[in-house]
């Protein structure tokens, strides 16, 4: 049987949040219950693009520092001594 | 001098006893034929005999005082302060897991020196199939969270895949190779202790003349039987021939490619490779460009030093046959292509010719072998279907008696297989004298094992001489080759056994048939190399096998010191420690799309702004993907869509929003929700 879409978008929500390093303390996860009946009652999106839209709005969602992939350039040149 | 003299002397003698072996005492061309073929292969094996002889002398010795690492005591050397330092990395399709799994272990033992600050870590890869570099890319990213190696190690992947392996490094140096004194180059399966890192450089610090200072690795990991054969010998012999390789050479040696450390500035100013401009194979980019480098850098008047006394460095063995055979048909092109240097590139040390003439032979003396297999083959024919011909050639006075001396024959077979098997004693020797067979499971074990290597040896080198054969005629007739990863895992099948050894083994079975009808013993003459090619597809299968090899250790088979005694970089190679990029259950693509910080990860490499009709073939292509799902699309627009940072991202936005019934929906409710709950990011 599936599942309901409350418990279906609740689940994404979850996913996100878990999936950017965030703990589901009970004050978020109250927060993400919200959000989710705001989905459920707004009449002018599908609930889970209302929700995954909302979401950055209401979560905090810190951006994970990336390092660097490489350092500054110091452009060289090949040589080839006497090569053919 | 006294190598070349020892080495012509025992030639001479062995081609003194050939020629009165042969019934006509070379009179017909067939038997002259057969003189050069058997000169030139004799004194190739005399080389490997004499070194190996003078590498345990000089170990009996105490070893070679010219050596570098001994011009140093230790004392002096940890007080010399470090330059800065690359450890590169090229690969291309290596597994990731264990690719990183490698450099973890290199990095955390450097850090364990205290030392890490004078090192940057680069991984270049040349992966072409995203997959592969999405994968690298990701890896790379949890091994710098891990390590906290942020702006240490980086990663830098080719979109332009010139010039192989060389092309890859020399993108290196134009972009970064200012910023470096020393460049220390690793394959993907190299490991190499920190301690030995810091030597290398401090050693490169007090020697301004090295250019090139190349460490002898050992073979270890090796899992199938295969594998361990290799590494069992590689640690057993290679004391021995490096040894005597090093005080031979002295600092006119070879650079093999990994597990080296490289002076940048002479490297850059001089080792550059130009495209060859002969004909066929003599044409085009080099791809062993190892020697040749080596061969520049003495040129340009620097050292090349090969120190077996650096421990602790290691590589890995191809896990079968099949999968050495693949390399073999590369670098075998790839030395064919030094002839030219050998012949026509100016000023090259004599050392260094002679290494380019030594890496062609590797490969050219089995096409030698096999054409003295079938010039005695039309001699025995000719011997025993014709009638005998006391003119069998030119005109002459007198008639030519053709004598038959078997004792002879027999006295030149033995000393044949006295130069190839006696140094494997002496290096058992060796491991006796110098209190070592501990490490090797104590006396049983180890002569055990060298009896069991020898005999498998002896059956794999007529499969490899039939294989190399054919690989330089058609290197000679210039077959187009592919650059492509090395398989460092799979066992072999049955039915690519057969397919591949059919060949070999059809052709010995004829042969060994005709010899019999011929005559009895050339029948028995061949059969040392007749029996190895009809069991070649059986051999090839079972040395594959990953369970055989475990069997073998437990039985107390082919172990060596780093089993015996544990190695802490080994350790870090057990699957269970090894790196995990992704959840194995989801693509790289899929993980890319989906996951918040892999997405701004793999965006942080993409490029920005295509035009044109790029743009637009990339904007239909990611409507596909999103209504679509992931498999709608191939490798070629998985590449070209992961490559596009605005992509990416519009990608993550509409997934995460997709309904749970769309294909996005389903992977994003089933696999990854089970990814984060196992594999979490914090």
């Amino acid at each position: 049987m599936q599942r309901p879409i409350s418990e279906q978008v609740l689940m994404r929500v979850h996913s996100y949040l878990e999936a950017n390093g965030v703990e589901l303390t009970p004050e978020l996860s109250l927060r993400a219950m919200k959000l989710v009946e705001d989905a459920l009652v707004q009449p002018d999106q599908a609930p889970m693009a209302f929700a995954m839209t909302e979401l950055p709005r209401q979560f905090p969602l810190q951006p994970i520092p990336l390092p660097p992939a490489f350092p500054p350039l110091a452009r060289g040149s090949i040589g080839y001594g006497d090569g053919l | 001098m006294c190598l070349t003299l020892l080495v012509l002397g025992q030639t001479g003698l062995g081609v003194y006893v050939m020629v009165s072996v042969l019934p006509y005492h070379g009179g017909k061309w067939v038997e002259q034929g057969l003189i050069v073929l058997f000169a030139i292969l004799f004194a190739w094996i005399s080389v490997g005999f004499w070194i190996g002889v003078f590498g345990f002398l000089i170990r009996r010795l105490g070893g070679d005082r010219q050596s570098l690492v001994r011009r140093h005591p230790d004392s002096v050397l940890e007080k010399v302060p470090l330059g800065p330092t690359a450890v590169v990395m090229p690969i291309y399709h290596e597994p990731v897991r264990r690719t990183l799994g490698g450099l973890r272990a290199i990095y955390q033992s450097l850090q364990e020196t205290g030392q890490l600050e004078h090192f940057d870590f680069f991984i270049l890869s040349d992966s072409r199939d995203p997959e592969y570099w999405l994968n690298e890319q990701a890896g790379w990213y949890r091994l710098c969270e891990e390590l906290k190696a942020f702006g240490r190690l980086f990663y830098r992947r080719r979109t332009l895949n010139m010039h192989y392996k060389s092309g890859n490094i020399a993108d290196f140096l134009r972009r970064w190779g200012r910023r470096y004194r020393y460049m220390i180059v690793l394959d993907a399966d190299s490991l190499m202790q920190g301690e030995t890192l810091v030597r290398m450089v401090r050693l490169m610090e007090l020697e301004p003349r090295v250019g090139i200072l190349q460490t002898n690795p050992s073979i270890v990991n090796g899992k199938s039987l295969f594998a361990r054969v290799q590494q069992f010998a590689n640690h057993a012999y290679s004391p021995l021939f490096s040894t005597g390789l090093a005080a031979i050479q002295l600092g006119e040696a070879a650079y093999w490619g990994h597990n080296a450390i490289i002076r940048v500035e002479p490297f850059m100013g001089h080792c550059g490779l130009r495209r060859l401009t002969g004909p066929g194979v003599f044409g085009g980019s080099i791809s062993s460009h190892d020697f040749v480098e080596a061969a520049y850098m003495g040129r340009a008047g620097y050292e090349v030093w090969l120190e077996p006394e650096l421990a602790y460095s290691y590589e890995e063995s191809p896990p079968t046959l099949v999968d050495e055979l693949t390399r073999d048909k590369r670098w075998a092109k790839g030395n064919l292509q030094h002839l030219w240097l050998l012949l026509f590139a100016p000023r090259l040390r004599l050392a260094h010719r002679m290494a380019f003439l030594n890496g062609i032979l590797s490969y050219v003396a089995s096409a030698l072998w096999l054409a003295f297999l079938m010039l005695a083959t039309l001699e025995t024919t000719q011997l025993v279907l014709w009638p005998i011909n006391y003119f069998p050639d030119e005109p002459r006075l007198f008639p030519l008696w053709p004598e038959w001396r078997p004792q002879w024959a027999l006295g030149l077979a033995g000393g044949t297989l006295f130069l190839l098997f006696f140094p494997k004693l002496l290096a058992l020797l060796d491991i006796l004298l110098s209190g070592r067979k501990q490490d090797y499971g104590g006396l049983g074990a180890v002569g055990r094992s060298i009896l069991l290597e020898m005999l498998i040896s002896a059956l794999l080198a007529p499969i490899r001489m039939l294989a190399h054969s054919r690989y330089v005629i058609e290197a000679l007739f210039n077959v187009t080759l592919r650059w492509a990863g090395q398989n460092r895992s799979e066992e072999t099948g049955w039915l690519d056994a057969i397919a591949n050894q059919a060949p070999g083994t059809l052709l010995a079975l004829v042969w060994a048939g005709f010899a019999l009808w011929l005559d009895p013993m050339f029948f028995y003459w061949s059969l040392p190399v007749a029996i190895p090619l009809i069991l070649a597809a059986p051999t090839s299968v079972l040395l594959s096998r990953i369970e055989l090899g475990q069997s073998f250790r437990r039985a107390g088979f082919f172990l060596i010191p780093e089993e015996v005694k544990g190695c802490n970089l080994l350790e870090e190679l057990e699957s269970d420690n090894l790196p995990q990029a992704h959840q194995a259950s989801q693509s790289a693509f899929v993980q890319a799309v989906l996951h918040p910080v892999l997405n701004r990860v793999h965006g942080a490499f993409a490029r920005r702004h295509p035009q044109g009709a790029k743009l637009k073939r990339i904007e239909a292509l990611r409507e596909r993907c999103l209504a679509r799902g992931p498999a709608s699309l191939n490798s070629y627009d998985i590449g070209l869509v992961a490559q596009h940072s605005e992509t990416l991202e519009w990608l993550h936005r509409q997934a995460w929003c997709s309904p749970p019934d769309s294909p996005w929906g389903k992977e994003l409710d089933n696999g990854f929700r089970h990814s984060i709950r196992h594999h979490p990011w914090q």
